[in-house]
């Protein structure tokens, strides 16, 4: 708790910028609310278009994307995302895919996601996760 | 008493006597015809001469008056020698008395002509020849003669004829009758005597034509030297020598006997023993014949002979023993006739001895032999035509021929004329038709067969007619019985159904046996061989059929050198058919054949052979009963699954197998439907003979005879118990599958729902303070929603959707890695025994996975033992066969790696093991187990391409054994690095729009995929060809190409290399109805559009990740 209270101040300090891509409205709503209480600034986006769009026009410091996503993927977002952004932190949070075989955290690390989570992640795993990359980033 | 006129008168007729004895001397046997009117000319002048010098030697009573014995000559000359004689006689001698003149010139005249007419008159009435008349008649005659030669003296004047009278009256009644008796003796003994010598002449004519004229075979023999003195005509054609020839000729040359043993019979011969000798006689043509000779010896011009009659009995022969009673009779009458012949005692013993001989021929030949005089009269008949017409010789002497030989036509029954007649007619030879009977004087009717020649005397004159003829009733009855056996065997041989065939064979230099002629063949033959007679005949069978096997000819070989028959069936390919033959040896180097074509037989045979061999062989059961359900055969297949051997259920009622799962209404039903003629379908559950069941499928049906009735049963059956397991399993593993794919589609939905629970709760939870009641809610959800997400987890490892990493690992590893668990998990009554495999092979999988797998193994034994036992955990390599994993589905042979958990807990009954690995089914108390640790088991050893199996016996405890594939050594090397992606799998991706295919292959290339791109089928198929199909792991297409398809490309490259993994997308929906099809090829199917973990996933499971 202390911890996390230290990392809010350095956080309300820097005003980092998340950007979390998730086609389910609750986890969206849950991240964010979780890191804006963290203080920081979340975009929003509920699918992966959307989460391109968003990041052209108010580039983030970090993003946050589920993998199985209709349409536009975590992959595919990853791999957009490194074109441009060769070193921007990148988690992706796998739900689980239906009906596929493939484990797809393997995948989504080498198309470029700094780390990767299984739903449902710990919430303060995922705090651990986002300031060790934005701590990392500066 | 005058003594000078006694004195003279005797002298008279001394010189009388003296006379006629020396006409007698010079006189000629008797003739006829033309002849014969000369002979009595000669005899009258003779006569006439006679008494012209009897008269001129006279004494003169007184001159003109004179006495002689002329009287006595014209009486005997008119009495022996008949009126043309003593006219002459009595002309010449009266006009020598006339000439003579005197008192008594008419007178001497008168007893001319009254002692001549008197002998004419005396020979007249006699009814028997003047030579048999005895001497009183004929002193009498004498007497009567001369007391009327008295009489007319008294021609003369009374006084002077009684001077005469009284001086000539006594001396010539005492003188001349006497002399009448004396000469006429004499004359009587010299007729005899002519006659005699007559009678032999005939007999030798007779003789002589018989021999010369016979078809009878004659030979005339020295018994000597053995030389042939004269043989017949008939011999001559029988021999085949001409009569010059034959004459040259000794026995030996045609008899075949040795030259002592010939000797000898001639020697018994002369001994007088007379021979009938069955022999062997040689032709000279070199041919044998049977003969039988009877042979005796014969005086012929006072040369000892034998005689030979020859009769060919080969033909004969064959009846002979039928005949031989019958030669046997014949002989020995013929014998007894030959004796009484013997006996009779004949006046001359020159002519008894030739006649005797002459006799003997004629008696002893087996012909009837009549002969008869010039007029047709029966002269002479031999026993055996006594015998024939039954007229005994002396009956029939002097009858007409027709009455003793009567013959009529066989056919026509009219009478024949007799061959007499025409021999007397055109004086020849004439042989008699054939169908002629002879009607014997009782009424036989009896076939004979012969010929008629005329008898010549030494003139060549005829004198009369022999008849040979013969008793053809056994011949003919032999013969007919042969021609109707000939015509059955004819008729047989023609008409059997059997193919029979003569052949000669025909051999080499060496004697081998080469090849076969055809001589004789039947209608059967052409019709089962194809070949017709007249192609047949004549040619050999390497000619007519030059695939004859050696076989054949090698077989008829050996038959027609040894003689010894054969039976034996074999295939002709020539004529490709199978017959049955007899081969036999007629005659030597020949081979007759007997066959029949048994094709269809042996058709039928191989047929039954097929069917039996069929049903012997067959994995079916097959079961036959009688109408009563007595078993009567079954075959092998019962046996294996039955238990039971044959002798064990012959004879038995297949009730042996009832299990009692089918109640009578079952059994009742069944035997409903076959006695109603219908066929039974229906499943069995049986009991072996070991007490385990088994399911079998079963077709009863009746068994019906020609009739159409029912004469037994026969039930095919099919056991189906393994069937039934695996459509069990089957169904079983669809069942998981199902479960597992709904459990696996809720998992995604329920992890973005747990993960809104469960961090909701943990903001409530910084939010609350920790001592505030809710606070400690937000926790229970926290806690609520970590055992979901446990849950979700574990559902998902069960539909085998868990992400996995799957690399090279040793279970040995990952059992000891446990181990420290175990010890917490089992407590202290549980002790845990690891016997694991010192050379295990590695697999691939999931490290954590298989901890998870072994964790829950051992909680449901710990479970098992609650009061302690024993757990074993043991690892193996286990290899196995296709039929070991025949009845698992999904599981290819291989090596495995085996990981037994085993305890010594309750077990568990059958109806558990049902359901064992079914999610959420426990026999635990609720709350104690979640029902999905033998799920997540089943759903972890399933994506690893694993099977389970389990055995349990009830208070004794369960094993359960897991079995994973093995890691070959080429897997080995490759296997290992990251996300169960196998590195440097080549992709050869075909697209023809440039975007997608930039997009899909940066894709697929930063999922360390290597990748080939082309644009069209062809580029494809150009790349493959220059590349080798095999370098690519994958090929990934866009259905829809320039040219030709992704479709046509996938079948093209699967030619080549058909085990290459196809994954075609397309952006068409139409596309979809392809899908069958492509389904059955084993193509996937990737729907356009498609997101990046989709592409890969496909990618990952068409490559069979």
């Amino acid at each position: 708790m202390k911890h996390w209270e230290i990392k809010c101040e350095e956080g309300a300090e820097s005003m980092k910028t998340i950007l979390i891509i998730d086609d389910d409205e609750a986890v969206l709503g849950l991240f964010a609310q979780f890191l804006e209480a963290k203080g920081y600034t979340v975009l929003q986006a509920a699918d992966g278009c959307e989460g391109l769009r968003l990041f052209e026009t108010d580039p983030p410091d970090l993003v946050i994307t589920d993998i199985m996503m209709p349409e536009m993927d975590g992959l595919e977002i990853l791999q957009n995302l490194r074109k441009t952004s060769p070193d921007l932190p990148v988690i992706a949070i796998s739900g689980g895919m239906r009906n596929a075989t493939i484990n797809f955290l393997p995948h989504a690390k080498t198309f470029g996601a700094c780390r990767v989570f299984e739903k449902p992640v710990a919430l303060s795993d995922l705090l651990q996760a986002v300031e060790e990359l934005l701590g990392g980033t500066g | 008493m005058n003594s000078p006129v006694f004195k003279a008168l005797i002298e008279n007729g001394a010189l009388l006597l003296a006379l006629v004895a020396l006409y007698v001397l010079f006189a000629r046997t008797e003739t006829t015809g033309a002849k014969k009117r000369l002979r009595q000319v000669v005899t009258g002048v003779a006569a006439g001469l006679l008494g012209i010098a009897l008269m001129q030697a006279a004494y003169a009573l007184q001159p003109g008056i004179i006495f002689d014995t002329r009287s006595v000559l014209l009486c005997l000359c008119g009495l022996f020698f008949g009126a043309v004689p003593v006219w002459i006689a009595m002309g010449m001698t009266a006009a020598f008395r006339l000439y003579q003149g005197g008192v008594a010139a008419w007178a001497g005249t008168a007893v001319i002509f009254a002692t001549g007419s008197a002998g004419l008159l005396l020979r007249a009435r006699l009814k028997q020849p003047p030579e048999t008349l005895r001497a009183l008649h004929l002193y009498l005659f004498g007497l009567v003669v001369h007391l009327i030669m008295l009489a007319l003296m008294f021609l003369m004047p009374l006084e002077t004829a009684l001077n005469t009278v009284r001086q000539i009256g006594l001396p010539v009644l005492l003188i001349y009758p006497a002399a009448v008796l004396v000469v006429g003796l004499l004359l009587q003994r010299s007729i005899r005597q002519q006659r005699t010598v007559a009678a032999l002449q005939t007999y030798e004519s007779t003789h002589r034509n018989l021999f010369e004229n016979n078809h009878v075979i004659m030979l005339l023999v020295d018994p000597q030297d053995g030389s042939i003195v004269d043989a017949n005509p008939a011999a001559c054609a029988f021999y085949g020598w001409d009569r010059k020839t034959m004459q040259s000729m000794d026995l030996c040359e045609i008899n075949t006997l040795p030259p002592d043993q010939i000797r000898k019979k001639i020697e018994q011969v002369c001994d007088g023993q007379r021979h009938t000798i069955q022999l062997r006689h040689r032709l000279a043509d070199g041919s044998e014949r049977e003969v039988e000779v009877l042979c005796g010896p014969i005086s012929i011009g006072g040369r000892e002979l034998l005689y030979s009659i020859v009769h060919d009995i080969t033909e004969r022969k064959r009846v002979e023993t039928e005949q031989a009673d019958q030669i046997e009779q014949a002989q020995q009458a013929r014998r007894a006739l030959l004796s009484v012949v013997e006996d009779q005692k004949l006046a001359e013993a020159a002519l008894q001895k030739s006649e005797e001989n002459l006799r003997t021929t004629l008696n002893s030949i087996g012909d009837a032999v009549i002969s008869t005089d010039i007029g047709g009269r029966v002269v002479s008949m031999n026993p055996v035509a006594e015998s024939l017409t039954g007229w005994s010789g002396q009956q029939a002497s002097g009858h007409p021929i027709e009455e003793v030989f009567r013959i009529i036509n066989e056919q026509t029954r009219q009478t024949v004329e007799s061959p007499v007649a025409a021999v007397l007619k055109n004086g020849t030879v004439v042989g008699l038709a054939n169908h002629t009977l002879l009607l014997a004087k009782d009424g036989r009717e009896i076939p004979i067969a012969d010929s008629g020649a005329p008898i010549r005397n030494a003139d060549g004159e005829t004198t009369g007619v022999v008849l040979v003829f013969r008793d053809q009733t056994t011949e003919r009855a032999a013969r007919t019985a042969l021609e109707e056996s000939e015509a059955r065997y004819r008729l047989l041989f023609e008409n059997m159904t059997t193919g029979f065939a003569v052949h000669e064979m025909i051999y080499d230099e060496h004697d081998n046996p080469v090849d076969y002629r055809f001589l004789q063949v039947n209608a059967a033959f052409e019709d089962m061989t194809g070949l017709a007679a007249e192609k047949a005949i004549g040619r050999t069978a390497r000619e007519l059929l030059p695939a004859t096997e050696e076989h054949w000819i090698q077989a008829y070989g050996k038959v027609a050198l040894t003689g010894e028959p054969i039976n034996f069936e074999n295939y002709s390919k020539a004529l490709d058919k199978y017959f049955e033959v007899r081969a036999f040896c007629p005659a030597p180097h020949r081979f007759a054949v007997v066959f029949s074509d048994i094709t269809q037989r042996k058709e039928a045979e191989a047929e039954l052979t097929r069917l039996s061999t069929a049903i012997e062989q067959s994995p079916e059961t097959v079961v036959i009963t009688d109408t009563e359900g007595i078993i009567q055969y079954v075959n092998p297949a019962f046996e294996k699954i039955t238990g039971y051997s044959v002798a064990e259920v012959i004879g038995k009622n297949p009730r042996i197998l009832q299990s009692g799962h089918h109640d009578a209404r079952f059994y009742s039903d069944l035997w409903e439907t076959l006695h109603a003629g219908k066929t039974w379908n229906g499943r069995f559950i049986n009991k072996r003979k070991d007490g385990s069941f088994y399911t079998e499928e079963a077709a009863i049906s009746p068994v019906r005879d020609a009739g159409a009735n029912i004469t037994g049963y026969v039930a095919v059956k099919r056991n189906i118990t393994a069937e039934l397991e695996r459509e069990e399993m089957f169904r079983q593993s669809q069942k998981m599958d199902s479960v597992g794919q709904l459990a696996g589609g809720i998992a995604h939905d329920f992890n973005n729902m747990l993960q809104a629970i469960l961090g909701f709760a943990e903001l409530l939870l910084e939010d609350l303070p920790g001592t505030s009641r809710n606070y400690q809610n937000a926790k229970e959800i926290k806690k609520a929603a970590r055992r979901a997400a446990e849950l979700t987890r574990k559902l998902l490892a069960f539909s085998r959707k868990q992400p996995v990493n799957k690399k090279e690992i040793n279970l040995n590893d990952t059992v000891q890695d446990s181990e420290v668990l175990f010890h917490t998990l089992l407590g202290e009554s549980i002790r845990l025994d690891l016997q694991l495999a010192g050379d295990l092979r590695p697999i691939c999988a999931d490290h954590g996975q298989l901890t998870q797998v072994i964790m829950n193994l051992a909680v449901n034994a710990r479970d098992a033992m609650p009061d302690g036992g024993r757990l074993t955990i043991a690892t193996d390599n286990v290899i196995l066969s296709k039929e070991d994993t025949a009845v698992l589905p999904d599981v290819s042979p291989g090596g495995f790696v085996c990981l037994s958990v085993t305890d010594t807990g309750c077990g568990m009954p059958q109806e558990v093991q049902n359901h064992l690995f079914e999610p959420f089914f426990t026999t635990k108390a609720v709350g104690k187990g979640t029902g999905l640790g033998l799920a997540v088991v089943y759903g972890i050893v399933k994506q690893n391409k694993g099977w389970i199996h389990v055995y349990s016996e009830e208070g004794h405890g369960t094993s359960v054994k897991i079995y994973l594939p093995a890691l070959t050594d080429k897997q080995t090397t490759a296997a290992g690095g990251v996300a169960g992606t196998r590195k440097n799998e080549r992709v050869l991706l075909v697209e023809d729009d440039p975007d997608v295919r930039d997009v899909v292959v940066r894709i697929l290339k930063t999922a360390n995929y290597q990748v080939t791109a082309v644009a069209s089928a062809e580029e494809a198929l150009a790349c493959c060809t220059k590349e080798s199909g095999e370098a690519f792991d994958l090929l990934f297409s866009d259905m829809v190409l320039p040219g030709k398809s992704g479709l046509e490309l996938a079948d093209a490259l699967q030619e080549k290399n058909p085990g290459l993994p196809v994954l075609l997308y397309s952006g068409y929906r139409d596309q979809r109805e392809r899908w069958e099809s492509l389904d059955r090829k084993g193509y996937r199917f990737l729907q356009k559009p498609f997101t990046v973990s989709a592409l890969l996933n496909a990618v990952h499971e068409t490559l069979g990740n």
